[in-house]
């Protein structure tokens, strides 16, 4: 019986080990001790200020043929420098290739915010042989810019109104056009038929100008409106009066209650050959104003800068109340007067904001796109983004920084953008302050600051220094001696702005 | 054990298979992202890699991370190890040239390792925590490494599909070995044990015990040797005391003779003068004994033939002659003794035998009860047909033979009146001499008796085959 338990044993021994030799398959790999490759020694860089240095980009450049039938295009390397964005290099160099047309036609302003350029030119190409020539220009600046990433749509004004087509909007040029005889005939063949009575509305593409949800600029929000009976002004009021589609970071500047006079918007000639648009609102607006929160320059620049924007050959918007027209508003401690009440679009340029989208930690602790409004020139500069993204350290809740000691922004010593690579130079100070990150927040203070490098056009990826110096890490864990790519993984999903009808 | 290797060996070829063809997918979807991310990661395209990495992970249910030439983790589709560098043996190889390395992790043991970031990256997608997969990839843009794709995959299905089907063959592998060491248990203790024991009686015997036997358990063919064993025993044991037996009766014998001779020549030699007359009365019981001895030994050596293998002269011979002749032959012995002596053997019947040998076993039966049946007695002999044999019955009515001594009147040496018999000059062979005879000639015989009655002998012997005419 020993010898029968023994043989029992013994197989069952057999199989259990035949067995564990198969379990075990393939042969796993340990981990064990690799060296990591080192990168080479790298000498100071101390990064001061803000620059941008060798930003070389392609454009393709569209010139009209002689006919109008179509268009020519060549492909040419534009360097931008700190502060300039490649659209308004793009159309300076259009400008300056020159034309018959654009010989001497300037860029007096560029604007660019939330993906749409607005491009002033100068009075000169009033200059243009015809209609269909000044439209071959707007169409070739048109559509050099829509070849350019992150531009959506461009609206081109002459002097700093719509020059129009034909007595319509040529509105926002949101598409790339082919031919210019048969965007010319086709602008023709419409104005004829709104002169029909129960015409089927045309449809253009505007940008409408709302109050920033900080009550300090205007955004514009690019909006499809049809023409009314009346033409294309009161489908611009009504606009305005729907708000902002994406009310994240605009409000309405119309307020709800608000409503104008019988008569409605009124375009009328004056005497000095300007054409006005007049908008007549009851008595009841100004409590209408308080009761909202927005004030009269926000309403008056809104309304200005969507209708002379757009509307064609429109020289001012006079707001009158009961009759009598608002000749003046403040703007914090600044006074806008505007005589015989007539507001520019000059008078509201310097207000048109735009959006950057900083990358911070929401209450659930999850880096989060957020659109702020600040000014052009800091949603275009990357120094002026990190500062601004620097505001949230030092705070327990709300959107913020994985950073409860504050920074400030003589921390952020300089950005130098090289080939997309944006070089962030930090303080020790700043490099202190992180100490005691762990993991995660080191983690989602890194990519806070590369995501929101990044959402900027010309910069791909970021590389940090200390003092100038490059560091391993800044709390032991994300590795800083190469350069970083945005994380966009990490980012919560954003709610997307409900679309409406008019949209 | 030839199955558990047949098993395990199937085992092994299928989970060589799986994981070789786990490998090469793995190997085509990372090397098919590092020629997709080229351009994207020098020109720091993440969203582009991101969405790619992104759609080939889900579609593999695996894990996707792209590394620069530091190992910097530049894309992850976790999202958790950007930014950390992450190296294994494979992104090793792929840095030191290798076009593309691949790997098993066991989940848990990175993680007793110590190695965090392995196990981040083994454990980073959801419902995987065990063996893993890992390709390592580089990416090249004009030659020069530029990062490496690291493909993580699940493999732990396919051990969970292995572990199914080896605990599916381990399970049976084990009811297999139980239920065969219990069959050999059976047949150790069916075909072994009587054969330990079989070799035990044969050893005993062997050594002179021929008491051995055997137990016999069952009624298998073992259990048939164990019978046939101890029958061959008992047989031996019972031929080894007939032998003894013999051997003493036939020394008593012999020595009864010589006893006699040498009282009466020692008488003689010391006798002086020597009687001429008791001289030669001695000389005559000298010569008795002599012939007695002579038959002893004479009886003695048939009794040897026929133990040997005695061949016997067989013709077809008339049986109811042969015992008519043998009648006629001993009519003067009876009318000697007073004994009425009678045959009735009228029917002709052959049998095939040994004339002589039969005449003996005749001769034999009708002399003994002609010396053993009182003055007056009858003695009547009778021949008949009893089927295909021919039955010779020898009725006397003689003393009889006590019923205890029945059994063995056959017996070599055996006398029911031991005196009686010597004094008719029998030598105690006879009766077994004739037994002999008539069973090589494949008949019986068999005795009958009542004391002071008679006994009646009866003999019956196959009747020869008739040949059929024509």
């Amino acid at each position: 019986m020993r010898k029968v338990l023994a043989l029992i044993a013994l197989m069952t021994a057999l199989c259990v080990a035949l067995g564990g030799c198969v379990l075990r398959g393939p042969k796993a790999q340990s981990a064990g001790e690799i060296s990591l490759p080192e990168p080479s020694d790298e000498p100071e860089n101390m990064i001061l200020g803000e620059s941008m240095s060798g930003a070389m980009s392609e454009v393709t450049f569209y010139r009209a043929a002689q006919d109008f039938s179509g268009f020519t295009t060549y492909t040419q390397t534009l360097r931008t420098d700190a502060g300039a964005s490649l659209a308004e290099a793009a159309v300076e160099a259009l400008l300056a290739a020159g034309t018959r047309a654009t010989s001497d036609v300037r860029l007096l302003d560029f604007e660019f915010s939330r993906g749409t350029a607005t491009v002033n030119l100068s009075i000169d190409a009033q200059n243009a042989a015809s209609p269909q020539e000044l439209l071959a220009l707007e169409a070739a600046i048109g559509n050099t810019l829509l070849g350019i990433d992150g531009v959506r749509g461009v609206n081109v004004l002459v002097g700093g109104i719509s020059a129009g087509c034909c007595q319509l909007p040529v509105g926002v040029q949101t598409q790339v056009t082919q031919s210019v005889t048969a965007a010319y005939a086709q602008m023709q063949a419409e104005s004829e038929r709104l002169k029909q009575p129960d015409a089927e509305p045309i449809e253009r593409a505007a940008l409408l100008y709302f109050p920033s949800s900080d009550g300090q600029w205007l955004l514009p929000e690019l909006r499809a409106v049809s023409s009314g009976a009346d033409g294309f002004a009161s489908s611009l009021i009504d606009a305005l009066k729907l708000g902002p589609l994406d009310e994240r970071s605009a409000v309405a500047s119309i307020p709800e209650g608000a409503e104008l006079m019988e008569e409605g918007p009124v375009t009328e000639s004056l005497g000095t050959g300007e054409r006005v648009l007049t908008l007549n609102f009851s008595s009841a607006l100004a409590n209408y104003l308080a009761f909202s929160g927005v004030d009269v320059w926000q309403l008056a620049g809104s309304v200005t800068l969507t209708a002379c924007s757009f509307l064609p050959e429109l020289d001012a918007v006079r707001i009158t109340v009961n009759g009598e027209p608002i000749t003046m508003c403040a703007i914090g401690e600044t006074i806008l007067n505007f005589p015989d009440g007539l507001m520019r679009r000059r008078d509201f340029s310097g207000r048109v904001g735009s959006v950057a989208t900083l990358y911070l930690l929401d209450d659930a602790d999850r880096l989060s796109a957020v659109e702020r409004p600040v000014s052009m020139r800091v949603a275009l500069s990357p120094k002026s983004l990190l500062t601004e993204l620097f505001s949230f350290t030092g705070v327990e809740s709300g959107y913020r920084l994985p950073l409860l000691t504050p920074v400030y922004p003589e921390d952020l010593l300089g950005v130098q953008v090289v080939g997309g690579v944006a070089r962030v130079n930090l303080s020790a100070n700043f490099y202190r302050s992180c100490q005691n990150l762990s993991p995660r927040a080191e983690r989602d203070l890194i990519y806070a600051m590369v995501n929101t490098l990044c959402a900027l056009e010309d910069i791909r990826a970021a590389r940090f220094y200390i003092e100038g110096r490059a560091a391993d890490t800044l709390a032991g864990s994300v590795y800083l001696r190469s350069v970083l790519l945005p994380n966009p993984g990490l980012v919560a999903p954003t709610p997307q702005p409900t679309p409406t009808a008019e949209s | 054990m030839a199955f558990s290797v047949i098993g395990f060996s199937v085992i092994q070829l299928m989970g060589e298979y799986l994981f070789t063809q786990r490998t090469r997918d793995d190997q085509r979807i990372a090397d098919n992202l590092a020629e997709a991310f080229s351009g994207y990661l020098v020109a720091f395209d993440a969203q582009s890699i991101y969405d790619a990495a992104l759609e080939a992970a889900r579609a593999q249910q695996g894990r996707v991370l792209v590394l620069d030439a530091l190992c910097v983790v530049q894309v992850d589709t976790a999202s958790e190890m950007n930014g950390q560098r992450f190296i294994t043996a494979e992104i090793d190889g792929v840095l030191k040239g290798s076009d593309g390395d691949y790997g098993f992790y066991d989940a848990g043991s990175a993680g007793n390792a110590g190695n965090y970031w392995l196990r981040a990256a083994l454990n980073g997608f959801s419902g995987v925590n065990a063996m893993t997969g890992l390709y390592a990839s580089p990416i090249k843009s004009g030659g020069s490494l530029v990062g490496v794709v690291v493909y993580i995959s699940q493999v732990q299905e396919i051990y969970e599909s292995l572990r199914d089907i080896q605990i599916k063959i381990l399970s049976w592998m084990a009811i297999v070995a139980l239920a065969v060491l219990l069959v050999n248990a059976l047949v150790l203790r069916t075909i072994t044990r009587p054969i330990g024991e079989l070799n035990e009686g044969i050893s005993r015997m062997s050594k002179g015990d021929l008491s051995a036997r055997v137990r016999v358990r069952g009624n298998n063919e073992f259990a048939g040797l164990a019978r046939a064993f101890n029958s061959m025993s008992e047989r031996l044991e019972q031929l080894d005391k007939s032998r003894s037996q013999f051997v003493s009766n036939a020394s008593h014998e012999l020595k009864t003779p010589l006893s006699t001779m040498k009282i009466l020549t020692e008488t003689m030699v010391y006798q002086d003068p020597l009687d001429p007359a008791m001289a030669k009365e001695f000389l005559t019981d000298i010569n008795k004994e002599i012939d007695r001895l002579n038959r002893i030994v004479s009886d003695l050596l048939t009794l040897v033939n026929i133990d040997s293998g005695m061949k016997l002269n067989l013709t077809d011979l008339d049986i109811g002659a042969l015992l008519q002749e043998q009648v006629k032959r001993l009519s003067p012995l009876a009318r000697e003794n007073g004994v009425e002596l009678e045959c009735q053997a009228k029917e002709s019947l052959e049998v095939r035998g040994d004339a002589l040998k039969l005449q003996q076993v005749v001769y034999n039966i009708i002399d003994n009860a002609i010396k053993y049946t009182p003055r007056g007695g009858e003695v009547r002999c009778a021949l008949s047909r009893a089927g295909k044999r021919a039955v010779i019955r020898v009725t006397d009515t003689g003393v009889g033979i006590p019923e205890e001594d029945l059994p063995h009147i056959f017996d070599r040496f055996y006398r029911v009146d031991k005196a009686r018999s010597r004094e008719t000059g029998g030598t105690g062979l006879g009766l077994s001499i004739v037994k002999q005879f008539v069973l090589l000639h494949g008949g019986t015989i068999d005795a009958r008796s009542a004391p002071g009655k008679g006994s009646t002998f009866i003999i019956e012997l196959p009747l020869a085959e008739k040949k059929k005419e024509g």
